[in-house]
């Protein structure tokens, strides 16, 4: 062997970015990003349109699975969460309104909040690292494993074939599950108000049956069904836009919560706003 | 099956690349009806690149790739669909659709391009199967067989359309040399009953040699194609010490450094 080969070329150094610099960049991107996610979106809805008309190549099996799966992974942590979330409300109202001697309207306070928004936006939470992770971790294996190219080159669009199921799947049962989280947080306030304050449950019940208007529940579900979009596209966009390293599935399982709790708090924020400029 | 000298692939002037990075320039070469053309060259130099341009997943930066005389990328969305029709695709990791049975993944493109019954179409399913020894496995999912079962179930799926021309990369990549060596047997016995062209990205000399009678080597320094033929041709008369380095497992460097 030749002494004077080296034994290994280091490469040059690549020169460090400044900070102001990388931040300007990220900044730059968000543009892309947005642009990359109304594509998106632009492509799941014309699939949606093909399969209305009966075009699409749609597997219903996989949709009924997924539809089970999307249930029956989070429903033990809905409830939970749910229930604890209504319990802490109640104990969190009742420091106030103790003060007062107005420990019933615990009751409205629960009923409100949850149906309204919160249970809407806990479920959403959960269903972000439960099912979004699992969505993008998914799609992400599949494209690595070139199961999306296979796809590609037989002429099947994965926006059809993999990503429209999963998205009406989440659709379909955000709703469900919020609905369901509204009773289970009703069910925990109600608990706490009789066990510990001591309320009249027939009282408690009445008070909430007031307090809760059908329009409420209705902006519950509105909720629900923006954020099951929300996290079904966050999923499936990290996931079919995965990178083919070792990096590439973890970063996007990662990237699609923080992209679908951030998606779920500025929905939030913006629904809150308008149902409050419409009076609702 | 012989091969003829018609041409079914014609590369025209092409180059490939990812943005403003030039992974190969100015590639010219034809495919003949019944060849089983190997793309050869070192790891990383764009082999699995320029399959990827031949089979439709990513447009070249300028040239043609013209099928039958087609040029496939000036082609709108449908004349693309119904070009990739004709293809069949082995992929390096198989590529198998890991949510459907081993029978499942076959079935799907003889479920989307044909009007065969459920019936007809577990009839083709078996028989293909048949075809790469694995009789009786259609219900089990890809996570249930070996890497090497997962290939000839992916071959099986290529061939399920009775394709024009099949594309493979790295078939041979994670195989142990007896179901190589039975791979590239089934290859060939494929051309003789299928009359099809076969495109192969590896480099994998015993199979180079084994099974292909025409070829392109890509060197990745000068970004081009440097040789083209038969790669026995090549081994026996060519003069490039590049590609009689490669199809001498290095031996050119070996006389090189003794002198």
């Amino acid at each position: 062997m030749n002494d004077h080969m080296p034994l290994l070329t280091i490469p040059p150094q690549k020169t460090h970015k400044s900070f102001f610099e990388e931040t300007g960049e990220k900044v730059l991107q968000i543009g892309d990003s947005f642009n990359l996610a109304f594509n998106f979106l632009g492509d799941i809805t014309v699939s949606f349109y093909r399969l209305i008309l009966g075009k699409s190549y749609f597997r219903w099996e996989d949709f009924y699975l997924l539809i089970k799966r999307c249930g029956v992974d989070t429903l033990l942590l809905v409830s939970l969460i749910s229930l604890l979330v209504g319990m802490i409300l109640a104990f969190v109202a009742s420091i106030q309104l103790k003060m007062f001697g107005a420990q019933i309207y615990i009751a409205d306070i629960v009923g409100i909040a949850m149906v309204r928004v919160l249970a809407a936006v806990m479920t959403g939470i959960i269903v972000s690292g439960r099912i979004g992770a699992s969505f993008a971790a998914e799609l992400g294996m599949m494209e690595t494993n070139e199961e999306v190219d296979a796809l590609k080159t037989l002429g099947v669009s994965p926006i059809e074939f993999l990503v429209l199921p999963r998205v009406l799947a989440l659709v379909l049962m955000m709703p469900v599950l919020t609905i369901y989280a509204d009773l289970m947080a009703i069910v925990g306030g109600f608990f706490i108000s009789i066990w510990m304050f001591h309320l009249n449950p027939l009282e408690y019940l009445n008070h909430t049956q007031a307090a809760v208007h059908l329009s409420y529940v209705w902006i519950g579900l509105i909720h629900s069904f923006i954020f099951g979009v929300i996290i079904a596209m966050a999923g499936c966009l990290r996931g079919i836009e995965c990178k083919r390293d070792a990096a590439g599935v973890g970063n996007a399982t990662t990237s699609a919560v923080v992209t679908a709790i951030t998606g779920i708090v500025i929905a939030t924020a913006i629904i809150t706003f308008i149902c409050q400029v419409l009076g609702v | 099956m012989d091969p003829t000298t018609e041409p079914v692939i014609e590369v025209q002037g092409l180059d490939i690349g990812y943005g403003d990075v030039t992974v190969m320039r100015d590639l010219d070469f034809s495919v003949n009806k019944g060849d089983i053309f190997i793309v050869m060259g070192v790891s990383g130099c764009g082999k699995s690149t320029l399959l990827k341009s031949m089979i439709g997943l990513k447009e070249p930066s300028k040239g043609k790739i013209l099928f039958e005389g087609k040029s496939f990328w000036d082609e709108d969305e449908k004349g693309q669909q119904a070009m990739m029709r004709g293809f069949g695709v082995l992929y390096q990791s198989g590529a198998l659709w890991s949510s459907l049975t081993v029978g499942e993944n076959i079935a799907l493109p003889l479920q989307l391009y044909t009007k065969l019954s459920k019936q007809k179409i577990q009839e083709v399913v078996a028989l293909k199967l048949s075809l790469v020894d694995l009789e009786g496995h259609e219900d089990l999912f890809p996570s249930a067989i070996s890497g090497g079962m997962c290939k000839r179930v992916s071959l099986a799926r290529a061939i399920a359309l009775d394709p024009k021309i099949i594309f493979f990369d790295e078939p041979s990549a994670g195989l142990d040399p007896i179901n190589s060596r039975k791979l590239d047997d089934l290859i060939l016995e494929l051309r003789d009953s299928l009359g099809a062209t076969f495109i192969i990205v590896t480099h994998e000399l015993a199979s180079i040699f084994a099974i292909g009678n025409n070829s392109v080597f890509l060197d990745e320094a000068s970004k081009t194609m440097i040789a083209t033929g038969n790669p026995k041709d090549l081994l026996a008369n060519s003069k490039d010490p590049r590609v009689s380095q490669f199809l001498t497992r290095g031996s050119i460097k070996d006389e090189q450094k003794s002198q």
